[in-house]
This record gives C-alpha cells, sequence and structure tokens, in this order.
C-alpha cells in the first residue's frame, strides 16, 4: 500500500464510525439514477405477486415487467429530453 | 334459484388491518403464506432502503404533509414520524446544529422519499387485495391455480 493509502484509511474508518444507520442519510449524491432499478423491480415484484395465481412464474414474470418499466421510462426521459432540446 | 347462483365475496377487515400494520401479514392471515412472505420482503427492503437512504428525516408529516399521505399507508412509517417529531421537538437546538439526526438534502432526500411512499403505496396495493376477495378466487389455491397470468 502506498503511503496515501496509510494516510486515507483512518479517515475513512472514522466517517464509517460516525455514520449512524438511519439516522443520518448515505453520502450518494451522485449515480441516484441508479436507484430506480430497485424501485420498478420491487414495482413488479408487488404487482405480480398479488396478481398472479401460481407463483412460480413470479421470477420470470417481475423480471419482465421490471425491464418493460425501466426501458419505457427511458424512453419517456428520452422523449421529454428532445422535446427540450428542440423547443 | 338466481340467488343460489350469486357469487359471494368476502371482506377481511382484520386481515386487512394487520396487512397495514405488517405488509404481507393480511395475506399471511388469509393462508397465503408464501405470496404474505414475498410482500414483507419485497416492501419491507423498499422502505426500509428508503430509511437508510435519506436517514429518519425523509418520514416528517410537518414538512412533507403529501408524501406522507402515501408513507402512513404502511403503519411503521406512522412510528418513525412520531420518533422523528420527537427527536426534532426535544433536540433542544434548531434542527440543522443538532446532533440527534442528521436531515438529509437534494436528491438523497427525494430518493428516500420516493421509496418510503412508494412502499406505502404498494403496500395499499396488498391491503385492498385482502380487504376483499371474491368467492371463486383461484388464488386461494395457490398450487393448482393455472391458467390467469396477471
Amino acid at each position: 500500500m502506498t503511503f496515501m493509502t496509510w494516510l486515507i484509511l483512518p479517515c475513512c474508518a472514522a466517517l464509517v464510525l460516525a455514520y449512524r444507520p438511519f439516522l443520518d442519510p448515505l453520502p450518494l449524491h451522485s449515480g441516484w439514477m441508479w436507484l430506480m432499478l430497485p424501485l420498478a423491480l420491487a414495482i413488479a415484484v408487488v404487482y405480480k405477486t398479488i396478481k398472479l395465481p401460481d407463483l412460480s412464474a413470479l421470477p420470470r414474470q417481475a423480471a419482465t415487467l421490471a425491464v418493460q418499466i425501466i426501458v419505457f421510462m427511458a424512453l419517456a426521459a428520452a422523449a421529454v429530453w428532445l422535446i427540450v432540446e428542440l423547443a | 334459484m338466481h340467488a343460489a347462483h350469486q357469487i359471494e365475496g368476502r371482506w377481511n377487515i382484520a386481515a386487512a388491518v394487520a396487512g397495514w400494520a405488517v405488509p404481507g401479514l393480511g395475506h399471511y392471515l388469509l393462508g397465503q403464506r408464501r405470496r404474505g412472505g414475498i410482500l414483507l420482503v419485497t416492501i419491507g427492503l423498499l422502505w426500509l432502503g428508503g430509511l437508510l437512504l435519506g436517514g429518519i428525516s425523509v418520514i416528517d408529516h410537518r414538512e412533507h404533509p403529501a408524501w406522507f399521505l402515501g408513507q402512513m399507508l404502511m403503519a411503521p412509517s406512522v412510528l418513525v414520524d412520531s420518533f422523528h417529531q420527537h427527536l426534532r421537538d426535544h433536540a433542544g437546538v434548531p434542527m440543522p446544529h443538532s446532533s440527534a439526526f442528521e436531515p438529509s438534502f437534494g436528491h438523497v432526500n427525494e430518493q428516500g422519499t420516493l421509496y418510503t411512499a412508494l412502499a406505502g403505496l404498494l403496500n395499499l396495493l396488498a391491503v385492498l387485495d385482502v380487504l376483499y376477495r371474491e368467492a371463486d378466487d383461484t388464488r386461494e389455491l395457490e398450487p393448482q391455480a393455472k391458467g390467469r397470468s396477471g
């Protein structure tokens, strides 16, 4: 390990120790758009859990619905972006 | 004669209240244990994820009453809100300077609020599903049920 790593490690440890789960927010200020993926997956799983008569098909059906949600949200975002850019 | 052919549904008010208190508990009480378990894990993780992201400040009926309408569709959100308000009222100093908890801002707060509100709205779907059941609901027979594909 380099000198800088040895210097940074105690600081990181101190930050982790200072963090109190559920009382302090997570420092996720970049990449927050990726949080859409578990959101879409949860919607798909709950919807299909309620609707399907046979839960053996749940993984495949929920995955399909989650992909559909993500694709259509991406298409809607692209369409809105185009409207904003062209207008 | 006509009445004999009528399909009567049934109301499950106690199961619906249980489902509001703990996601999936309503389904569990109606005998759909696997379905209830999946709902508990999915909705529970979504709600806990939101709280982990933004901290307890994402559930706040004073600052975000409209979001709280969605969040309160899951009973644990009401408890977290009362705990949050208790910490805020007894902090002694104005909130941003208190060490009781750290309020979240920006995208982290938005995502945490969205996760917890969506967990509440998904729980509403689950509660409505158990509240009224048609007599010929095929989902009662989970292993044998066939045909319907949601």
